[in-house]
């Protein structure tokens, strides 16, 4: 097990700082110009302008040959330390603040997403009507490949309209909206940061999986049959929340949070459902005409029992593996879904300073960007490395892909 | 010539092209009668004739129907209609923008380019993806798969979206053929090529391998004549699960407002959601839905196909 997760962060940490190579060379060998040409307009006569220019190259360190600023900046990297913004905040304090609304998003959305799929997954592969079956794989893949704007606009228009949900932004407004998370924070009379909130409310979420984690394997060892239902895990997971951002005394703030996140969170979990419920369907197809089916049939088991215990337990296992794959695209999905909710998130902030060619954030976003989908990787590795004896036994260097 | 029942081994190199072509031909027959039987796979390839019926339709349309300084997508202007957006009408069947283009010109123009970043990303992905993957495969276990490997599983950390959003911002002057060929260069090498790493692997166990390898095979010969050939229906599935990830992302650069040099639904959506913030009113919806349906359909329409194409080559997902 120790050497499993050793030899896995190892060859993380390689491709780490491969990623980190690629990036940097691509940020700024492909993308022309830099910071600086920008303010070209603000001097008059051409000499004063290049004087100008040339200082300011000098002050940020521009002006230094390629390699050198490489290795500065991926010296600084192993350190852990992201380097400046141009306009001056240190690139953590950004990360700081924009880490956490993507993160909340990207997590609770995740968890239905795969739920949703795997259960919808599970029910197309198995015996139903013809008509049904066509209709809910089409309305899958129309929502997987629609563009996400537009989806997030039908969605905004009609929930947020009705039900009032518009306080996280909508459309194609491109003020700051964080901006607008903190104005509507202050009107309410809250004087924590929401980003440290959302933070607070992370930690807890990830406590309460924790337990009921836990919780579920000592009665698992007490009873050998039990298995926790999905919709059980569900439930003990969202109260249990619930009670501990009450807990902490983060109650209504944290209210407040959920309800601006709920538009993102559903258009998230919308859009990326539908991969994980065709692959599963894969799956479903492949594991049913198992000879161990037939034989659970012969027992005389109801039909549900069959298919949830003897055929998607079975069929669930690659599913985790390709979601190994897919999960660089589905935080990638966030990260452009934020620009088309107006969520404060990695993707916001990410873009905001492509536009004004702030190097060290677009690369510092991307690095935690990436850092984030490995760490992903690597739960989920573990994950099927408990579940699934065979690689347990097998230990090849590639990890699920095999 | 009745060579068929001839034994293979005394057929002259032309025979032997012959019985490969109808060979080929049987087998792409039995695929299709699968392929014909999936409904949303049929629906899927019918929207894709569609679109490219739009490509064929539109220079005709502009040389003998329609008068050019009305309809063409990016010059024309309607004099006749004072108040722009103007709602659809028998002129303008899906009715102006409020620029005053014809919004079913600009819809059909979109359509051309969509086709060449979507065409030309999934065959470059597809190509890099399966060239890598193979010599991974083949090499299995020494270095230069695991270099590939360590490459694939960084680049895999760097999305192609993500990515040709911020090329596409930077050069918004770039033209679609470009775009699809940077996307297929930075999404072969990650998911494809890992994808079709692990199916490689599993083909390179098959006997007819080892058989290869028996008989003298080297190393150029066994990769090009029977690793490669295996892994083609995967790569042609893949290259349509493609064309998505590129479309989107192309429609997804004019949503930051670049201006672009060619047509492309992903600005109408800009337009249309523009104008209406500009002007505080809901959007026209005969300037935004068919951009955006238009957009999800297309890539929708490949996405289907794959599913067909997955039937086709997988048996056991056939309905028994």
């Amino acid at each position: 097990m120790l050497r499993f997760i050793l030899r896995r962060l190892g060859a993380g940490l390689i491709n780490l700082f491969v990623f980190a190579t690629v990036l940097f060379f691509i940020a700024q060998i492909l993308i022309p110009g830099d910071f600086v040409s920008q303010f070209a307009e603000a001097y008059q006569s051409q000499a004063e302008r290049q004087a100008a220019l040339q200082q300011m190259r000098e002050n940020l360190g521009l002006a230094r040959p390629l390699y050198v600023q490489y290795f500065d900046w991926i010296s600084h990297l192993a350190r852990g330390n992201l380097g400046h913004s141009y306009w001056g905040q240190p690139v953590t304090a950004l990360v700081a603040q924009f880490l956490p609304p993507t993160l909340i998003v990207f997590l609770t959305g995740t968890l239905i997403a795969f739920f949703i799929g795997q259960w919808l997954g599970k029910l197309t592969a198995w015996r139903m009507p013809r008509l049904l079956r066509g209709s809910l794989i089409f309305g899958a893949v129309s929502l997987y490949t629609s563009f996400p704007p537009w989806l997030a606009f039908l969605v905004v228009y009609a929930l947020g309209l009705h039900i009032g949900l518009t306080s996280a932004g909508s459309g194609v407004r491109l003020n700051d909206p964080y901006a607008v998370l903190q104005k509507s924070w202050s009107k309410a009379g809250f004087t924590l940061d929401p980003s440290l909130v959302m933070l607070r409310m992370l930690l807890v979420m990830i406590l309460v999986a924790l337990i009921v984690f836990v919780l579920n394997e000592m009665e698992r060892r007490r009873a050998r049959t039990w298995r926790m239902p999905g919709w059980l895990f569900a439930l003990l997971l969202a109260a249990g929340s619930l009670a501990g951002w009450f807990l902490v005394g983060i109650g209504p703030m944290a209210m407040l949070v959920a309800k601006a996140a709920a538009l993102p969170i559903l258009t998230y979990t919308l859009l990326s459902f539908g991969e994980t419920m065709l692959i599963m369907r894969t799956n479903m197809a492949d594991t049913k005409y198992e000879d161990y089916i037939l034989a659970a049939r012969a027992k005389g088991l109801p039909e549900h029992i069959v298919r949830d215990k003897h055929a998607a337990r079975n069929a669930l296992l690659p599913v985790l593996s390709n979601f190994v794959v897919s999960l660089p695209y589905l935080l990638t999905g966030i990260v452009i879904l934020e620009q088309a909710v107006n969520w404060p998130g990695m993707g916001n902030a990410l873009f905001r300073s492509m536009a004004s060619q702030d190097m060290p954030v677009v690369m510092g976003m991307l690095v935690i960007v990436g850092l984030v989908s490995m760490l992903a990787r690597l739960i989920l590795d573990l994950a099927s490395f408990v579940l699934d004896p065979r690689i347990r036994t097998r230990q090849t260097f590639s990890g699920g892909f095999e | 010539m009745s060579s068929a029942s001839a034994p293979i081994s005394t057929l002259n190199r032309w025979q032997l092209l012959q019985q490969r072509i109808i060979a080929g031909w049987r087998r792409f027959r039995a695929g299709w009668e699968v392929f014909r039987q999936n409904r949303l796979a049929m629906f899927g390839l019918s929207v894709i004739f569609l679109f490219a019926l739009m490509v064929i339709a539109l220079p005709l349309l502009l040389a003998y129907v329609w008068a050019p300084r009305i309809y063409d997508p990016t010059i024309g202007y309607d004099f006749q209609i004072f108040i722009h957006p103007s709602p659809p009408s028998w002129q303008h069947l899906l009715g102006t923008d409020w620029l005053g283009h014809d919004v079913l010109s600009l819809l059909m123009a979109a359509a051309g380019p969509s086709f060449i970043v979507g065409l030309t990303a999934a065959v470059v992905t597809a190509i890099a993806g399966t060239l890598i993957g193979a010599f991974s495969a083949y090499f299995g276990g020494r270095w230069l798969d695991n270099a590939f490997t360590h490459l694939s599983n960084a680049m895999l950390l760097l999305p192609a979206p993500i990515m040709m959003i911020i090329v596409g911002s930077a050069y918004n002057e770039i033209t679609p053929f470009q775009f699809g060929l940077v996307y297929g260069l930075i999404a072969g090498p990650s998911t494809a090529a890992v994808v079709f790493r692990s199916y490689g692997l599993s083909v390179m166990h098959k006997p007819f391998i080892a058989a290869a390898r028996v008989s003298g095979g080297g190393a150029g010969h066994i990769i090009f004549n029977h690793l490669i050939p295996h892994m083609l229906p995967l790569a042609s599935l893949y290259m349509m699960l493609t064309v998505v990830g590129a479309v989107v992302s192309d429609g997804f650069i004019s949503f930051f407002g670049f201006t672009r040099p060619h047509a492309n639904w992903g600005a109408m959506i800009y337009n249309a959601f523009t104008f209406s913030e500009r002007m505080g009113i809901p959007p026209q919806w005969n300037v935004l839905l068919p951009p955006a349906i238009a957009l999800s359909l297309f890539a929708s329409a490949f996405y289907f196909v794959a599913l067909g194409l997955q039937e086709v080559g997988d048996p056991r997902l056939r309905e028994r």
